[in-house]
C-alpha cells in the first residue's frame, strides 16, 4: 500500500505531544461556549450538557482524549508483533484454501496473543498512574466522580497537606503495580514460538 | 475476460475502500492539530466566539506577539522547558553510556546483580514515589529548582537508558575490541575513538527519549516548581487555562500549545525510526 508510512506517522503522532498539552487542547475542544467538538456533537443531538462537568460524559472525554492520544503507540506495538510472525505461515494457510478472516482468526490473533497481553498492560498500568489528564480536564469533578488513585494522592499531600497519608497511599500503589509487574512477568516469561 | 475484469473491480474498490477509511482516520487524528493551529492564528474576538466559527476571517499573528508579553514572557518559559530537557538529556546520555560501556566490556563483582537492581527500578514508576521524593527534594533545597526537576527526570529516565546502551554495547563484537588493543587503545580511547561512533544509534535513542519525557513532564513540574517565573511550558499553559478573572483567552491558549508541541513533533518527524524502537524496547524490556 501506497503512503502508508504516511499513515503510520499521523496515527502516531499524538503519542509525542505531551499528555498535560493534548489535554489542554482537548478542553477547548470539549468546552461548551468555544469548543469545536462540543458545538458538533451538540448539533449532531449527541449531547446536551457541557462534556467534561456532566457525569458520565465526563470520563467519557477524556478517554477520548487518551484514545486518540495513546492509540497511535499500541498500533505500533501491533505492528512489530505482526512482522515477526513468519510469512510461511499465511502462504501455508493461502495455499490451504484459507481467506482472509479464517487467517486473522487462527493465524495473527492466537501468535499476537503475547503482544496484545504486553498493550493491555501497559494501558491498565497506564491508567493506575493516569493524573493529568483528570487533573487538567475534569478537575477531579463533578462530584468527585472522575478522581484517580495518583490524583488522590496528589490531593493528599499537597492539598491536604497530609504527607504522611500520601506516602502511605504511594506504597500502596507501589504494590499494586509491582502485581501488574510480576504478572507481566509471567505472561511474557516464554518467547513467542511460531 | 468477464471475470477478470470483474475481479480487478472488486479489488479497485477494495482499495478505494482502504485509502477512505485510512484517510478518514487520518483526518480524525489532524483534526483537533489543525484546529488549533488555524484558532491560534485568529484574531483574539474571533478566536473566542461562541459559536466557534471554523474558518478565521484574516490571519494575524496577533496571539504570538501577545505570548511574548504573558506573564514572564513565552521566551522564560520555553527557555525553562529547554534547560530542564537539556540537562535531562545531557545527565542522561553521559551517565547511561559510561554504565552501558561498564556493564557491557567490564568485570567486576556484583556486576549482575547491580544490572538487576537498575531493572528492578524500571518497574517502579515516578507517580508512586511522588509524596516521598517531594520530601526528600525539599530538604536538599532541590524543590522548586529547574536543576532539581531535571534530576528528578534524570533519575527516572536512567534506568531504561542504562539498559538500552548495555544492549548497544553488546551488539558490537569484541573483535573490534581486541583489535583496537592491539593498535594501542585504552579502555578509555576504545569507548571515545572506536564504539562510540558505532553506538550512535543507541546514544541518539536514549537522548531523544529523554528530551520528549523531560519536554512533555507535567506532574513533577507542577509539584516542584512553585515560583510563576520557573514554571515549564505545561504549567503555564495550565495558569493561563485558569484563566485571568474567570475569562479563558482561547487565542493565546491555542498558540501556547502550537509553541509547546512543535519541538517534539519536528523532532519525532526527523528522528522518528529512533524514537519509535526505544519505545517498543521501553514497553517490551
Amino acid at each position: 500500500m501506497r503512503w502508508v508510512g504516511l499513515f503510520r506517522t499521523i496515527y502516531f503522532l499524538p503519542v509525542v505531544i505531551g499528555l498535560g498539552t493534548s489535554s489542554l487542547l482537548w478542553v477547548w475542544l470539549f468546552n461548551d461556549q468555544v469548543g469545536f467538538f462540543s458545538f458538533i456533537l451538540s448539533h449532531l443531538g449527541v449531547i446536551k450538557e457541557p462534556v467534561l462537568t456532566t457525569p458520565n460524559t465526563s470520563l467519557a472525554g477524556v478517554i477520548v482524549m487518551v484514545v486518540w492520544k495513546t492509540v497511535g503507540f499500541t498500533m505500533v506495538l501491533l505492528l512489530v508483533g505482526m512482522q515477526a510472525i513468519p510469512t510461511e505461515l499465511y502462504e501455508a494457510a493461502k495455499i490451504d484454501g484459507a481467506t482472509w478472516w479464517p487467517i486473522q482468526l487462527f493465524i495473527t490473533i492466537p501468535l499476537l496473543r503475547r503482544t496484545i497481553a504486553l498493550a493491555l498492560i501497559i494501558s491498565v498500568v497506564g491508567s493506575f498512574l493516569a493524573f493529568d489528564q483528570f487533573f487538567i480536564m475534569t478537575g477531579g469533578g463533578p462530584n468527585n466522580s472522575t478522581v484517580t488513585v495518583v490524583y488522590w494522592i496528589y490531593r493528599a499531600s499537597f492539598t491536604y497537606f497530609k504527607l504522611g497519608y500520601g506516602s502511605a497511599l504511594s506504597l500502596l500503589l507501589m504494590v499494586i503495580l509491582t502485581a501488574i509487574s510480576v504478572l507481566q512477568l509471567v505472561v511474557l516469561r516464554e518467547p513467542e514460538t511460531y | 475476460m468477464v471475470r477478470v475484469a470483474r475481479k480487478s473491480g472488486g479489488k479497485v474498490y477494495k482499495i478505494a475502500a482502504l485509502y477512505g477509511v485510512c484517510c478518514g482516520i487520518a483526518f480524525l487524528f489532524v483534526l483537533p492539530l489543525f484546529w488549533s493551529f488555524i484558532t491560534s492564528l485568529k484574531k483574539p474576538a474571533d478566536a473566542n466566539a461562541s459559536p466557534p466559527n471554523l474558518l478565521p476571517s484574516t490571519l494575524t499573528l496577533e496571539n504570538y506577539t501577545r505570548l511574548l508579553h504573558y506573564g514572564d514572557g513565552i521566551f522564560n518559559y520555553f527557555g525553562n522547558s529547554l534547560v530542564v530537557a537539556m540537562l535531562t538529556v545531557i545527565s542522561v546520555v553521559f551517565l547511561s553510556t559510561l554504565a552501558g560501556y561498564g556493564f557491557s566490556r567490564f568485570s567486576f563483582p556484583g556486576k549482575n546483580v547491580l544490572f538487576v537492581m537498575i531493572l528492578i527500578t524500571l518497574m517502579i514508576p515516578f507517580q508512586s514515589i511522588l509524596t516521598p521524593l517531594f520530601l526528600v527534594l525539599r530538604t536538599l533545597s532541590l524543590q522548586n529548582t529547574l536543576v532539581g526537576l531535571s534530576l528528578v527526570n534524570t533519575t527516572f529516565q536512567l534506568p531504561f537508558s542504562v539498559f538500552m546502551m548495555r544492549n548497544s554495547f553488546e551488539s558490537v563484537p569484541r573483535d573490534l575490541d581486541n583489535a583496537a588493543a592491539i593498535d594501542g587503545c585504552d579502555s578509555k580511547a576504545l569507548l571515545t575513538r572506536v564504539l562510540l561512533p558505532i553506538v550512535l544509534p543507541g546514544v541518539i535513542t536514549v537522548g531523544l527519549f529523554a528530551f520528549v519525557a523531560s519536554w512533555n513532564e507535567f506532574l513533577a513540574a507542577l509539584i516542584f516548581l512553585t515560583d510563576a517565573d520557573k514554571y515549564t511550558l505545561p504549567i503555564m499553559l495550565l495558569n493561563a487555562q485558569s484563566g485571568y478573572l474567570g475569562t479563558v483567552d482561547w487565542g493565546l491558549m491555542q498558540a501556547g500549545i502550537f509553541i509547546s508541541v512543535l519541538p517534539c513533533a519536528i523532532l519525532f518527524l526527523l528522528l522518528q525510526r529512533y524514537y519509535i524502537s526505544a519505545l517498543i524496547a521501553g514497553s517490551i524490556k
